[in-house]
């Protein structure tokens, strides 16, 4: 336990004395002031509905988990009354928390037509059986032999449309004179998941936004995600690949690696306890920046949401599978500059692998399916980092938004299999840590 | 039980490089042992197979009763390899702390026999500084340092005073000296040939990974049958042509002095009793010795012919 002990701590000692590393503590330091500064006005729920009564023929394309611009999928011509409160003509349920009604009269019911074709399109998009609106293209022609259309279809897209904008729940009421009149109540339930009902400003109020095409809980969610991708997922992997690669060639060398020899230590635990305090110190690393930024946006906002937390153990995981791959080639070549490029090349080459596997499944990359055995197998083999980024996704979106809203935003989760992307990441990273043993337990110093 | 045990020791590098033949040998508790050899004989090679930082081809070997390939062997020792490196982020305390947690020590245990350890090389001014600052010697000592730190019952000490100033190298003798009273085995490999024959007991030789000698200071520099007889007065040309018949060639060294090379040791009554029947006195009588420097010479002369 000690020669453990002595190896985590002097694989903190080496790291705190590189300079990069304060460079990415400093920088994570302006990440947790930002989530400090941030500040949330809610705005009149009226605009949000009506804004949601006006943007029918809008949808936002996901790009990652950036939800994107906005993007037109249907024309559509609608006049939209001034949002009242019910009145007993209207027929809603009693008991809605916060229930506003407006009222809606399309130009042609021939748009309702267009928007619900669309809206199934997008749908179908999101659950990967279709390609055309994610290209925010028009609707498909099989998407328009879908027909007959009718009332029935009308107020399911009206419902979806309204609930799209953070509405619960959604009533619809049909015209019973006017097929292009509609009546929606719409009751506000999860007022943080209400899009465009929030202005949020940020450096301490010196700077605000409305927030038009985000709710609360989603801009939250994203910007938590975009703090564990870009942040830790991309930068900090980035330099603490280069900086750990550079650890296991310089231990190697000849006259320091001998007074380690020497010591009643197997070569072996040496390797695997430099390895596990790296990774140790990853996992600290994002932790403490993680719970920092929880703590920062808790404290000054009141909203105490711990997800990012569980973010650390994604993103040390992906630092975990790579890293060994660094060691593996600085073991047998004792050069710093190879080991870094081994690293990244190995976590360019997976992020290649799933994005190719990903267009070729999604039928966007036609040319490409014949090599879908041979990516197949390389995915297979590789760390699956861009699946455990999407675990981040999900968890985050799980932790600011009710199950339902997540699923619809961000899609149903279990696309990846977990276990199956966490096993295989984790068999990888144990092979290269073995292979790297082996060499070292084998050769003489 | 022997402290350091060798048998039959042969590496063999991939290169194709022999760097030690049937290499055996035994070092006692307590014992100062040095290892000479000229560069490229097997020194360090040996020292490392002892240590299992590299793999004999052929032969075994043990520390303190237990085989070099048990990491168990390694408990109780102590080694400072020629041109050693510190991580450069180490300070002088850490870096001990850190090799001394390698040995099982914890930092409560290790820290205050670091700090008496740091004094006791000169370094307890720099206790805090980081090593990259060091200079040669600095660095030096403190690998001694480091060698000690888990209180070895044996030492590995390969070039121990390499790039120490003269009063550092007496001092690193006493504190060895020391070392050795305190009953510890210490295994030395020197280039420095009036270092091994003031420390050591025994000294082996290495020429070509081959152990030519082996044997204590004493032994190796005895020149067995060359007699050095000073007389009571100087020895004439007669004197020594007889002497030469009747023994084997004698010649005069100074004034008074003759060396008379014997083919027995049972032949210097013999010679003792020739001068007394002649009547010149004997005032001194004594075998000759050689130098260690001229015995290690010697020892590579015969490997070249």
């Amino acid at each position: 336990m000690n020669a453990f002990l002595a190896l985590v701590r002097d694989v903190w000692r080496e790291s705190r004395d590189k300079r990069v590393i304060w460079v990415l503590g400093l920088l994570g330091l302006v990440v947790v002031a930002f989530f400090g500064s941030l500040s949330f006005t809610p705005v009149d729920a009226d605009a949000a509905l009506r804004r949601a009564a006006q943007t029918l023929g809008e949808q936002r394309m996901r790009q990652g988990m950036f939800v994107g611009t906005m993007s037109r999928i249907s024309a559509v011509r609608v006049s939209v009354a001034e949002p009242r409160a019910p009145r007993p003509e209207d027929d809603f349920p009693l008991g809605i928390d916060g229930l506003r009604v407006v009222e809606l009269e399309f130009a042609d019911t021939g748009e309702v037509d267009g928007l619900y074709v669309a809206w199934r399109s997008v749908e179908r998009m999101a659950r990967g059986e279709g390609r055309a609106a994610s290209r925010g293209g028009a609707p498909s022609e099989a998407d328009a032999a879908q027909a007959p259309i009718g009332p029935e279809e009308h107020r399911a897209v009206l419902e979806s449309r309204f609930r799209a904008a953070g509405f619960a729940p959604v009533v619809v009421r049909l015209d019973p004179d006017s097929p292009r009149r509609f009546v929606v109540g719409a009751g506000v339930e999860r007022p943080l998941e209400l899009r465009g009902a929030c202005e949020v400003s940020w450096c301490f109020g010196a700077f605000s936004t409305a927030l038009e095409d985000h709710s609360q809980a989603e801009f939250l969610a994203e910007l938590q995600a975009g703090v564990a991708e870009r942040f830790a997922g991309f930068i900090g992997i980035l330099v603490l690949l280069s900086m750990f690669a550079a650890a296991l060639p310089e231990l190697l060398q000849k006259g320091r690696f001998d007074l380690l020899l020497a010591r009643p230590v197997g070569r072996v635990r040496l390797i695997l306890f430099k390895y596990l305090g790296a990774v140790l110190f990853v996992l600290l690393l994002w932790t403490l920046l993680f719970c920092g930024c929880v703590v920062a946006l808790g404290v000054t906002t009141g909203f105490w949401k711990f997800g990012l937390i569980g973010c650390a153990l994604t993103c040390t995981l992906v630092f975990a599978a790579i890293y060994p791959v660094a060691m593996l080639v600085g073991a047998a070549t004792r050069h710093v500059t190879l080991a870094s490029l081994a690293g990244l090349m190995a976590w360019g080459l997976e992020g290649i692998v799933q994005t190719l596997r990903m267009l070729i499944e999604s039928g966007q990359v036609d040319r490409a399916t014949r090599w879908k055995p041979v990516i197949d197998a390389a995915y297979w083999i590789l760390p699956k980092s861009s699946d455990l980024t999407r675990l981040n996704q999900w968890m985050l979106a799980r932790d600011h938004l009710a199950a339902d809203s997540a699923a619809r935003i961000y899609g149903a989760a279990p696309t990846v299999d977990w276990w199956f992307a966490g096993g295989t990441t984790a068999l990888f990273a144990a092979a290269m840590v073995t292979l790297t043993c082996l060499f070292v337990a084998r050769r003489d110093w | 039980m022997s402290a350091i045990v060798a048998e039959a020791v042969s590496k063999t590098y991939r290169s194709g490089v022999r760097a030690l033949r049937e290499v055996s040998l035994s070092v006692e508790r307590g014992e100062i042992f040095g290892l000479l050899g000229p560069n490229g004989a097997g020194k360090t090679t040996l020292v490392k197979v002892l240590l299992d930082i590299v793999r004999p081809s052929r032969g075994r070997t043990a520390l303190l009763g237990t085989s070099s390939r048990q990491t168990a062997s390694r408990q109780r020792v102590g080694y400072l390899p020629e041109d050693h490196r510190f991580p450069d982020y180490h300070t002088a305390e850490s870096a001990l702390l850190f090799y001394a947690g390698l040995s099982g020590l914890s930092p409560r245990a290790a820290r205050p026999r670091a700090a008496a350890l740091l004094a006791e090389v000169g370094l307890a001014d720099s206790t805090h500084s980081k090593v990259r600052g060091f200079s040669k010697g600095m660095k030096q000592r403190l690998g001694l340092a480091q060698a000690l730190i888990a209180d070895p019952e044996v030492l590995f000490l390969d070039e121990p005073t390499d790039g120490i100033d003269p009063v550092g190298r007496a001092h690193v003798r006493t504190l060895l000296e020391a070392e050795r009273a305190k009953g510890r085995t210490i295994f030395l490999n020197s280039h420095l040939l009036s270092e091994v024959e003031q420390l050591c007991d025994r000294v082996g030789i290495l020429r070509d990974g081959e152990l030519v000698r082996v044997g204590t200071i004493e032994q190796l520099t005895q020149s067995e049958r060359t007699l050095q007889v000073t007389l009571s007065q100087p020895a004439g040309d007669a004197l020594l042509g007889e002497l030469s018949r009747a023994f084997g060639p004698a010649t005069a060294a100074g004034e008074r002095g003759v060396e008379i090379a014997l083919e027995r040791d049972e032949q210097i009554d013999a010679v003792i009793d020739f001068l007394r029947a002649r009547g010149l006195g004997v005032r001194g009588l004594a075998q000759k010795r050689q130098s260690l420097e001229a015995v290690f010479l010697a020892s590579l002369r015969e490997g070249e012919r």
